[in-house]
């Protein structure tokens, strides 16, 4: 799609949903949204007028937050929202539980508080973590200004003084999908650990404060990366666990989603990445954790190939793009999108596992700062949901778990303490 | 700080056990700080969901427009032939099985199954009693095998929510009711003299039975339990 065809339907009044973004709606049940929390927690307590005051004055910064999602007859789209901003409330033990569109002033984000935390869960369909950790950082930083202190911008801190720029609402899928090359993106169906489900809307979230320093220097001698070094130590719990369970042995998968603003020059605030595949079939034997690392970095870095990711990205506009599909009814549409949720979704994945980086804040900011956390959505098959993210050397690894068990994150965070890293577990469990 | 003694990670100052291991805290040096806020809120969050009485009450009243629309047409355009009985009797038979349970507060099994019992038995007995043989027919094979049925659900009912259950004793338990509802129908339908019928049913009785005999023998077999659980998992 042309850039001058985008600016045409791009206005602020409305948005159309970006190309990740339009299956999220369709997704949307009573008990399962495809939200995610990005927290700020800083050293002081939190005062709730003073943060709604912040996030009045930041939201004319974020057009692509500032919306609603309307139906069209065709397609969901993004629609300014009348109301300055939503309001803010006292934290929830379940974070990130269904989003109904009607709710919270039709806002597509929940911004809480709860001791010194501020957190925002948002509705996939508005950005991805890129862009509600920036959300996140304005935020946190307009509350230091307004308690009187002097925070400038840059880095994660957007300037809440200019207006947006128009490369932050391109959906740059539509720009940058240029492959003719025909993907393949059928996987078989996974290992999905068994347990006892948690009630409707509940989750169990557990994080592991580590230092960042020290993971790394011990993903650095075995010459991968931390998110390849957490991603194999998921594979070994989860093969491990299905060789116990004694049961036919299925392929085990980490789902890992890559920034494509590292590959592309990008700047939206929108959607921009992609989900990439780890996969380790146990049939062809035993792995060994070293085995395990190998395979992981391989299997990554081959698939981190802006080529393949072109002609993945291609090939779901190519799908948006489908004239039948087009103009299907939205109706007709909901149901199908239903129906495969249903029947198919998290079938190809065994751990979610998304390492949002290091979030940078100015130096004036740092200070006030303790850490930030990053907690994905409760899977509806997946047992690990994991979301990681660092800032000041402090790792956050958080596993949000919709069953009962926790032996995954007792697996994990031993494994990681047993190879010599300090772990703080912060737990909503009773 | 308090560390775990089976996990070795550091725990919350606030935390009364590990999230691990459940593990309780004990630090003599260092007491709970009971005080300080907890890192997660405690408060959950569980949203309406839609009232599902509401939406009954609705179903019904949708339920009842075409119900009385048939009646009024029956009775001024053809009031010698009351074809009307069979869209009510359908209509009420759905509303019974599908919409009644959303009216309860809290499902009763039992309750529900016996009223499900009687609207099929008042069904049958409206639809088909007269085409099919009138009142002998249905007192002497319809009646007796629909009670039988029902018991046997009861029974089966009443033997799940008791405790948990392995899948292969559920099979048994399927193919017992079978063999007996079935059974019923062959000594109904012998009495009846309707032969022909029973030849088929007693060659599916037997059939059951014979099933019944596989599911019987997997029950005890650990070995065999294991290799269906192996070939057959879902």
């Amino acid at each position: 799609m042309s850039d001058k065809k985008l600016k045409s339907f791009q206005s602020p009044e409305w948005f159309r949903l970006d190309n990740a973004g339009i299956l999220f709606p369709g997704q949307n049940t009573r008990n399962w949204s495809n939200l995610f929390r990005v927290s700020i927690e800083l050293k002081e307590e939190i005062d709730p007028v003073i943060l709604k005051q912040a996030l009045e004055n930041i939201m004319p910064r974020f057009p692509g937050f500032n919306v609603r999602l309307r139906k069209g007859l065709f397609w969901y789209y993004l629609e300014k929202n009348p109301v300055k901003s939503p309001s803010v409330a006292p934290d929830v033990k379940n974070p990130c539980y269904r989003m109904n569109f009607k709710e919270s002033e039709r806002f597509l984000f929940r911004v809480y508080y709860h001791g010194n935390h501020i957190a925002v869960d948002l509705f996939h369909a508005v950005s991805d973590g890129y862009g509600n950790s920036r959300f996140v950082c304005t935020l946190a930083a307009e509350y230091l200004r307004l308690k009187g202190n002097n925070i400038p911008c840059g880095e994660f801190i957007k300037d809440i003084s200019a207006p947006a720029p128009e490369k932050e609402l391109l959906d740059d899928f539509h720009k940058f999908a240029t492959s003719k090359a025909k993907a393949n993106i059928t996987d078989k169906h996974v290992y999905h650990p068994d347990g006892i489900k948690m009630p409707k809307q509940m989750v169990n979230i557990t994080c592991g404060i580590m230092s960042f320093k020290e993971v790394h220097a011990i993903a650095k001698a075995k010459g991968v990366t931390v998110t390849e070094f957490f991603a194999a130590i998921m594979l070994d719990i989860h093969l491990r666990k299905q060789l116990r369970e004694n049961r036919k042995q299925k392929e085990v998968s980490v789902q890992i989603p890559v920034n494509l603003r590292n590959i592309y020059p990008s700047q939206t605030m929108r959607n921009f990445s992609i989900c990439l595949m780890v996969k380790i079939d146990p049939t062809y034997g035993e792995y060994t954790f070293d085995e395990l690392l190998t395979q992981v970095a391989y299997q990554l870095r081959l698939a981190r190939d802006e080529k393949k990711i072109n002609a993945t990205i291609s090939k779901h506009v190519r799908i948006e793009k489908n004239p039948v599909l087009k103009f299907m009814p939205l109706v007709v549409k909901n149901v199908a999108l239903a129906v495969a949720t249903m029947v198919g979704a998290e079938q190809t994945t065994t751990v979610y596992l998304s390492n949002l980086g290091e979030i940078t804040l100015p130096e004036e900011m740092v200070p006030f700062v303790e850490k930030a956390l990053f907690v994905p959505c409760a899977g509806m098959r997946t047992a690990a949901r994991c979301g990681v993210v660092s800032f000041n050397d402090k790792l956050v690894f958080t596993i949000a778990n919709s069953f009962k068990e926790n032996d995954i994150e007792r697996e994990f965070f031993t494994t990681l303490v047993k190879m010599g890293v300090h772990v703080k577990i912060q737990s909503n469990r009773e | 700080m308090s560390y775990c003694v089976n996990c070795g990670v550091e725990l919350d100052s606030t935390a009364k056990k590990c999230a691990l291991c459940d593990t309780p805290v004990y630090n003599p040096s260092q007491a709970q700080k009971t005080d300080e806020p907890t890192p997660f809120s405690k408060v959950p969050v569980v949203p309406k969901s839609i009232k599902q009485k509401f939406v009954a009450l609705i179903v019904t009243y949708i339920l009842l427009i075409p119900n009385i629309v048939c009646v009024l047409i029956n009775l001024f355009v053809n009031p010698q032939n009351l074809w009307f009985v069979y869209v009510l009797s359908s209509s009420f038979l759905v509303w019974v099985v599908a919409i009644f349970p959303f009216f309860t507060r809290k499902l009763h099994p039992y309750i529900m199954w016996a009223f499900d019992t009687v609207t099929i038995a008042l069904y049958v007995f409206v639809f088909h009693a007269k085409n099919l043989g009138g009142p002998k027919w249905y007192l002497g094979i319809a009646l007796p095998t629909i009670l039988i049925i029902s018991l046997c659900v009861l029974v089966y009912i009443y033997w799940v929510r008791k405790r948990k259950r392995h899948w292969t004793s559920k099979m048994l338990h399927i193919f017992i009711d079978l063999v007996i509802s079935l059974s019923v129908l062959c000594v109904c339908l012998f009495f009846a003299e309707h032969m022909i019928t029973f030849d088929v049913f007693i060659v599916i009785d037997a059939c059951c039975l014979a099933i019944v005999f596989f599911w019987l023998y997997s029950n005890r077999s650990k070995k065999l339990r294991a290799w269906l659980a192996k070939k057959m998992f879902v």
